[in-house]
């Protein structure tokens, strides 16, 4: 494309429009932009003619390229942007490896001057020469800024005249070979061309099929669009810019109303107390003094911590509203780690442990807590399993089959209930276990045979809780291990006497769950947005060799 | 659509004020963790 200025601009009478003989083949030559073309080529024989005067001589003879059946004919007029143009010239060109072709149609208007319409898969530009040369930047990602716009380059590569027909403001040639580099910035696409002896730089704008369709009254099918075009405008762009700006006016809100709550919430402490969990101490329940909630609906910050070491504790708890029974039951644990590795010293977990109940009326309440878990003390059973025989139980005995005594077991009410004892086949004792309810309860002791102590220990309900001691037949300790309900526990937790749980109640406190959240929620549409842009974006800049999306795979 | 997404971040911004003033809280909502032998596995490092 060459410059599109009329020569004269006080020139603003009709094109006058003239028919001349082709001079190479004889066929009526039609002149539509009389005293504006320089060339016209034959459409009967393709021969290019200089128009420039009335010689009407032949610069190039007819070349061998066959008819195109063009979307708008010559002559075809049309209402484009608010100004009549008629078709007076079509080219068509591919780039360098010919595998790719485009049509460009050249419009005049005797006002306007020249424009063009160019279509390729099916999407179409609307192009007029810049009147002032952009500036180029070479730096980091190559641009050009025109109008105080930037523009960045998206393809380079040659462009080569595979076919011309109709009259043209420039002397036109068949095979006619430019270097061409495009820049995006959609909706517009800034080009030059570049031959021998000038560079020529167009604006383009996209414009949709069915704009270019009503403007020029076109009845045949348009050509089948595919792809995203390199200055097509992002169906989302408008979407994207809105959401964002939207998206920081409520982001600006919620801080607002965060700030606001942090700085009206009273942060008050409603109770702080201690609950001690000791060896003696049979009642898991602990119970809390009453405390009153004010302020109506409030929320409420329960914070526990222990002293555990290497060890945890869970804490069932119940907030009851002693005005109407209500109740509120949640859990929290405590877990502490620490210990020494080959990178160094470690911690996990904490002391402390805090939660926040939403939303609790105002009223008289009170908190029932519940511990359990391996740092608390273990229960001396010793203390609470002196058990002995009932005078009124009856002995139950069983025998060997050598008539030796096996078991002797106090019975009460049909259970056992004392001290069992249980021997050997040569009568030797065996094993002397207390009882309680049918159930194993308090010291139990296992012998030898030849009489010395192999193990002693404690049950609490069936289940062996405290000490467990294994002898060596000259009465040493060989093994000394410590069980909670059944399960062996660490040494650490069994030697602590006692362990206290301290709690501290805050009434309308500050949390940042909430504004979490709405941020959340308002993030999630603009995101989405953003992501559809980038993929349109991406798809845009897949056809060229300048993304700024698959730099990493160029350098591949 | 820009008028939904208007309609709906003011309706989110008036809930999480509504929220906060009551007390409301969306975190932990089970009010539970998963504590004892399962919750300290990273201990045996």
């Amino acid at each position: 494309m060459a410059g599109d200025e009329l020569k004269s601009t006080t020139e603003h009478k009709p094109a006058s429009v003239k028919v001349f003989n082709c001079p190479s083949c004889g066929a009526g030559v039609v002149l539509r932009a009389v005293g504006q073309s320089i060339t016209a080529v034959c459409g009967s024989c393709a021969a290019i003619i200089d128009s420039s005067n009335e010689n009407y001589k032949v610069l190039e003879k007819a070349s061998k390229t066959g008819k195109r059946d063009q979307v708008i004919p010559l002559g075809q007029r049309g209402k484009f942007r608010g100004v009549v143009w008629e078709v007076i010239g079509y080219v068509e060109r591919s780039d360098g490896s010919s595998v790719y072709t485009w049509s460009e149609y050249l419009l005049f208007n005797p006002i306007k001057g020249f424009r063009w319409l160019t279509e390729f898969d099916g999407h179409w530009n609307y192009v007029i020469t810049t009147k002032s040369r952009p500036t180029e930047d070479n730096l980091g990602r190559r641009k050009v800024t025109y109008l105080s716009k930037d523009y960045y380059l998206f393809h380079t590569g040659l462009a080569k005249v595979i076919y011309v027909i109709g009259e043209f403001y420039w002397q036109v040639k068949q095979g006619e070979t430019v270097q061409v580099e495009d820049y995006v910035s959609p909706p517009e696409i800034l080009s030059s061309e570049k031959s021998n002896n000038e560079i020529v730089w167009s604006l383009g704008e996209y414009v949709s099929q069915s704009e270019v369709k009503s403007a020029f009254q076109i009845s045949k099918p348009m050509p089948l669009q595919s792809g995203v075009a390199p200055n097509q405008p992002s169906t989302v762009t408008e979407t994207a810019n809105y959401a964002g700006k939207y998206w920081g006016m409520f982001l600006g809100i919620l801080f607002l109303i965060q700030l606001a709550s942090m700085f009206l919430s009273k942060n008050e402490t409603v109770y702080s107390g201690q609950f001690t969990y000791s060896s003696t101490d049979t009642e898991k329940l602990k119970v809390s003094p009453q405390f009153e909630l004010s302020h109506g609906m409030s929320n409420l910050e329960v914070s526990v911590s222990a002293p555990v070491q290497n060890n945890w504790v869970e804490i069932q708890s119940d907030l009851v509203n002693d005005d109407n029974g209500e109740s509120e039951d949640f859990e929290q644990g405590i877990e502490y780690y620490f210990g020494y590795d080959s990178d160094g010293s470690w911690t996990e977990g904490s002391q402390n442990s805090s939660l926040v109940l939403s939303s609790i009326p105002s009223g008289k309440y009170h908190l029932n807590i519940e511990a359990s878990g391996p740092a608390l003390p273990i229960l001396n059973p010793a203390i609470t399993m002196d058990v002995v025989t009932p005078e009124s139980a009856v002995a139950k005995n069983s025998y060997w089959q050598n008539g030796k005594l096996k078991a002797v077991e106090p019975v009460l009410n049909e259970k056992i209930e004392g001290i069992a004892k249980y021997y050997f086949e040569n009568g030797q004792l065996n094993k002397e276990i207390a009882f309680r309810n049918g159930e194993r309860n308090g010291k139990y002791t296992i012998y030898a045979e030849d009489g010395s102590v192999q193990q002693t220990g404690v049950h609490l309900n069936g289940q062996l809780n405290g000490n467990v001691k294994w002898y060596n037949s000259k009465g040493v300790v060989t093994r000394d291990v410590y069980y909670n309900n059944g399960v062996l526990v660490p040494n650490n937790s069994a030697n602590a006497s006692s362990l206290t749980l301290n709690v501290v109640i805050k009434r309308d406190v500050t949390t940042w769950s909430n504004f979490l959240w709405a941020l959340f929620l308002i993030s999630f549409f603009p995101i989405l947005v953003l992501w559809r842009n980038r993929s349109f974006e991406m798809s845009r800049w897949s056809q060229s060799d300048f993304s700024p999306y698959y730099q990493h795979q160029e350098e591949n | 659509m820009k008028k939904a997404f208007i309609i709906y971040g003011t309706v989110i911004c008036l809930i999480f004020a509504y929220a906060n003033y009551n007390g409301w809280t969306v975190a932990d909502s089970v009010k539970s963790g998963k504590w004892g032998p399962h919750g300290h596995s990273a201990y045996h490092k």
